[in-house]
C-alpha cells in the first residue's frame, strides 16, 4: 500500500468514459463505474470538492446529533420527572411511577443511539434495541411477581422470533441485489413465519402441546402475497403497468 | 438609481427598482427555489472564517444591490436597503440553498467557505455573472489584504473600497441603452428536454469537468470557432445525441446564451446587463454532424451577437416593462402571469450554456489565487444547465442538474476526450 504523499502521483481513470477522477470519487460521476486503481487503493481520507452531508464548519455534524440526542433526552425526562415526584408526594415510595420509568427508558434507547452513534449502523441499533426490550421484559416480569417463568418461556422467545425477523428483512432491504418486489416477497414470508412461531410458542406456554389453527389463517395470505410478488417481478409489463398506475 | 426618502425617520432607507431582467425572477421564488449562481475563488492556502467575515462587512457597503433585500411593491418588486450583517456560512453539500429573505438575514446571496475556497452564491434578483464576480474578487482581494498582503485597491476585475459609489455602477443600462426603435419578436418553437428522475428539492447535482484552456482554444481553432461557440456546438451535440438515443420525436435542440451588453455598450453597472441568444439544430431536417453543428452554431451567434439586434431585442423586453397598462396591474396579477411566461420561455430551450470568461483580477492576487469556478444553480424546468469559467490556463466547466441521470454530462465529456482534450472530473455524488 502505498503512503499517503505517494497516492497524489496515482491518477485514477474512469475505464468507461476515459476522464481523470478527483481523487474523491470512488465511482465515475457520469457513468456509475467503480474506480479500479490497481496501483492504489481508494483513499477513504482524499477531501471532497463539496462537504460531505450534513457536515459543518465543526467537522462531520456529530455536534447537531449528540444536541439532537440531548434534545429528545429532555423530552423523555419531563414526563418521568413529573411521574416521579407525583408517585412519591402522594405515597411516599416509589411504585407504578418505576414502571413509567422503565418505558420512558426502553423508548430513550429506541431513538437516541441512532444519533448518538457517529456512523449509525443497522446491526448495532438492532442489537441495542434487542437488548432494552428484553431488560423491559425482565423488569415487568420482577415486577409482575407472577407464579409462573413467563420471561424465559414466552416473552424471551417472542422477542427472539421478532428480532429474526426484523433483522431478515432489514438485510434484504440492505442488499442491492434484491429488488422492492422481492423485499416485500420476503416481507410476507418472514411476517408468517413469525405469526407461526408465535402461536407455537404461546400454544407451548398455555398447554405445553401444539396445534397449530389461527397463525395458519394468516400465514396462508401472506404465502400467497409473497408468491403474487415474485411473479410480478417476473412479469416486466405488468409491473410497469402497476408503478404507473400506483403511481404518487 | 433610484432613490427615495421617507419622511417616516424609520424608514429612511434607500431603494432600487429592479431592473429588466431581474423582474421575472421573482415570480419563481418559493421556499424550495430561488434562481441562484455561484461563483468561487480557491486559494493558495486554507480560509480563515473570522477574516472573511471582516472582510465580507468591509465589500458591503461599496455594493448597494448586495446590501439590500427584497421587497413587495403594489405593482412591482423593489429592493430595499437592508441594515443587517450578513453572516459567512461553512459551505454544504448541495450548494445554492434557496436565498429567501426570511432564512438569510434578508440578504440575496450568501458568502461560503470551505478548505481553500470562498464561493458567491447570489440570486439572479441582484446581479448577473459580471457583477458576482467584482464582488467575489473585491471580497477576495480585501480578504488577503486582511491577511497582510498587499494588493492595491484598483485594478482589473475589483471595485475601489476607499472610492465613493458611482451612480453608474447602480444604474439599469436596459433602460439607459434601449432605443425602442425597432423590437424584435420573441416567438420560439418548443425544444427537446432530457426526461429524468427529479432530485428532490433543494438537491443540486453538479459535475465539473477540469480541462486545460490551451487544449480547448486549439480544438476550437480547428473549427474556426470561439471557444464559446465550440463548447455550444459540445453541449448540442450532446443533447442531439441523447435525443437520438432516447426520444422517438425530432424536437427542436436549443441551447441558450446569456450575453453579456457591458461588451456593447460603456456600461459599469453591477447590476443585471445581459440577454439571451438561442442557437441551436433542427433534427427534422435530417441527420447532423459535429462540423455542422459547429459551423451552424457559429454562424448564428455571429449574426446575433450585433448591437442592433441586441437592442431590438432590449426593445421588445422593455416595451412590456414601460407598457403602462402592464404596469398599472397588481402584483398580486402580475406574478402568476410572469410565473407563466417563464415557464412557457425555458420551455423553448433545451439546456443554457454561460461562459464567464477567464476571471480578472490585479497581477497582486493571482500568486494567492488557485482556481475559479462558475455553476449555475438548480434549473427550473430545465434539466441540465452548463457554467464555463477560466483561470490560470485551467477551465472549469460545471453542469448543474435537477434530475438524477448525467446521460448529457456523460456525452458533453466523452465528446471532449474524444477529441484529444483531457478532462478532470469532480462531483458532489
Amino acid at each position: 500500500m502505498p503512503s499517503r504523499k505517494a497516492l497524489q502521483y496515482y491518477m485514477s481513470y474512469c475505464v468507461n468514459c476515459g476522464v481523470e477522477l478527483h481523487e474523491s470519487e470512488k465511482k465515475c460521476p457520469l457513468c456509475d463505474t467503480v474506480v479500479l486503481n490497481p496501483a492504489a487503493a481508494f483513499d477513504d481520507n482524499a477531501k471532497p470538492v463539496f462537504p460531505k452531508l450534513g457536515e459543518n464548519a465543526g467537522g462531520d455534524g456529530s455536534e447537531n446529533r449528540r444536541l439532537t440526542a440531548l434534545i429528545i433526552s429532555i423530552v423523555i425526562a419531563i414526563p418521568v420527572s413529573v411521574c416521579l415526584i407525583t408517585n412519591y408526594g402522594i405515597s411516599k415510595s416509589l411504585t407504578w411511577s418505576l414502571l413509567v420509568l422503565a418505558i420512558m427508558s426502553l423508548l430513550w434507547l429506541f431513538v437516541t443511539p441512532f444519533f448518538l452513534m457517529k456512523k449509525p449502523k443497522v446491526t448495532n441499533i438492532l442489537l441495542i434495541d434487542l437488548a432494552a426490550v428484553l431488560l423491559f421484559l425482565f423488569i415487568l416480569y420482577k415486577y409482575d411477581n407472577a407464579q409462573r417463568n413467563w420471561f424465559v418461556t414466552l416473552a424471551v422467545p417472542v422477542t427472539l422470533s421478532a428480532f429474526t425477523m426484523i433483522c431478515i428483512l432489514a438485510a434484504s432491504i440492505r442488499s442491492n441485489s434484491f429488488s422492492s418486489l422481492t423485499t416485500a416477497a420476503v416481507f410476507f414470508l418472514s411476517l408468517g413465519a413469525f405469526i407461526v412461531a408465535l402461536e407455537v410458542i404461546t400454544d407451548l406456554y398455555i398447554s405445553g402441546g401444539v396445534s397449530l389453527l389461527w397463525s395458519l389463517i394468516v400465514l396462508a395470505p401472506c404465502a400467497l402475497l409473497a408468491l403474487l410478488c415474485v411473479i410480478l417481478k417476473r412479469k416486466k409489463q405488468l409491473k410497469d403497468e402497476l408503478k404507473r398506475r400506483f403511481y404518487i | 438609481m433610484q432613490k427615495k426618502k421617507s419622511k417616516n425617520d424609520s424608514k429612511n432607507k434607500t431603494w432600487l427598482k429592479l431592473d429588466n431582467a431581474a423582474n421575472i425572477y421573482p415570480s419563481l421564488i418559493s421556499r424550495n427555489f430561488t434562481p441562484n449562481f455561484r461563483v468561487s475563488l480557491s486559494l493558495s492556502e486554507p480560509v480563515n472564517p473570522e477574516i472573511l467575515q471582516k472582510a465580507t462587512e468591509n465589500c458591503l457597503p461599496r455594493f448597494e444591490n448586495f446590501s439590500s433585500t427584497l421587497k413587495k411593491g403594489l405593482f412591482w418588486h423593489y429592493l430595499e436597503h437592508n441594515d443587517n450583517v450578513p453572516v459567512v456560512e461553512y459551505d454544504s453539500h448541495f450548494p445554492m440553498r434557496p436565498l429567501i429573505s426570511k432564512y438569510n438575514n434578508g440578504f440575496h446571496f450568501r458568502v461560503c467557505y470551505y478548505e481553500n475556497r470562498i464561493a458567491l452564491e447570489v440570486m439572479h434578483v441582484i446581479t448577473d455573472g459580471t457583477g458576482a464576480t467584482y464582488f467575489l474578487c473585491t471580497l477576495v482581494a480585501e480578504y488577503l489584504r486582511l491577511t497582510g498582503k498587499k494588493i492595491p485597491y484598483s485594478g482589473p476585475g475589483i471595485i475601489d473600497l476607499k472610492a465613493k459609489p458611482s451612480p453608474e455602477e447602480m444604474e439599469d443600462s436596459f433602460r439607459k441603452y434601449t432605443r425602442f426603435k425597432a423590437r424584435r419578436t420573441r416567438k420560439e418553437t418548443s425544444a427537446y428536454h432530457i426526461k429524468g428522475t427529479k432530485l428532490p428539492h433543494g438537491e443540486v447535482g453538479i459535475i465539473t469537468g477540469r480541462v486545460p484552456v490551451a487544449a480547448v482554444k486549439e480544438k476550437a481553432k480547428q473549427f474556426n470557432a470561439t471557444i464559446t461557440e465550440y463548447l455550444t456546438a459540445v453541449l448540442v451535440w450532446s443533447l442531439y445525441l441523447h435525443q437520438k438515443e432516447h426520444s422517438k420525436k425530432e424536437v427542436a435542440i436549443k441551447v441558450t446564451i446569456p450575453i453579456n451588453l457591458r461588451n456593447h455598450y460603456p456600461s459599469k453597472t453591477l447590476r443585471n446587463f445581459s440577454l439571451f441568444i438561442n442557437p441551436g439544430i433542427e433534427p427534422k431536417y435530417g441527420d447532423w454532424d459535429f462540423d455542422e453543428i459547429v459551423s451552424d452554431v457559429q454562424h448564428f451567434l455571429r449574426l446575433n451577437n450585433k448591437e442592433k439586434f441586441l437592442n431590438a431585442n432590449m426593445s421588445a423586453n422593455l416595451g412590456d416593462e414601460i407598457n403602462p397598462f402592464i404596469r398599472a396591474v397588481p402584483l398580486f396579477l402580475k406574478t402568476p402571469v410572469l410565473h407563466m411566461y417563464f415557464v412557457s420561455g425555458e420551455d423553448k430551450y433545451s439546456s443554457t450554456i454561460s461562459n464567464l470568461g477567464e476571471f480578472k483580477m490585479p497581477e497582486e492576487m493571482k500568486p494567492y489565487i488557485e482556481r475559479a469556478d462558475f455553476i449555475l444553480g438548480r434549473p427550473y424546468i430545465m434539466p441540465t444547465n452548463c457554467a464555463v469559467a477560466s483561470f490560470n490556463g485551467i477551465m472549469s466547466i460545471s453542469f448543474g442538474r435537477s434530475i438524477k441521470e448525467t446521460d448529457c454530462e456523460r456525452e458533453f465529456f466523452r465528446t471532449l476526450i474524444k477529441m484529444g482534450i483531457p478532462v478532470k472530473i469532480e462531483s458532489n455524488q
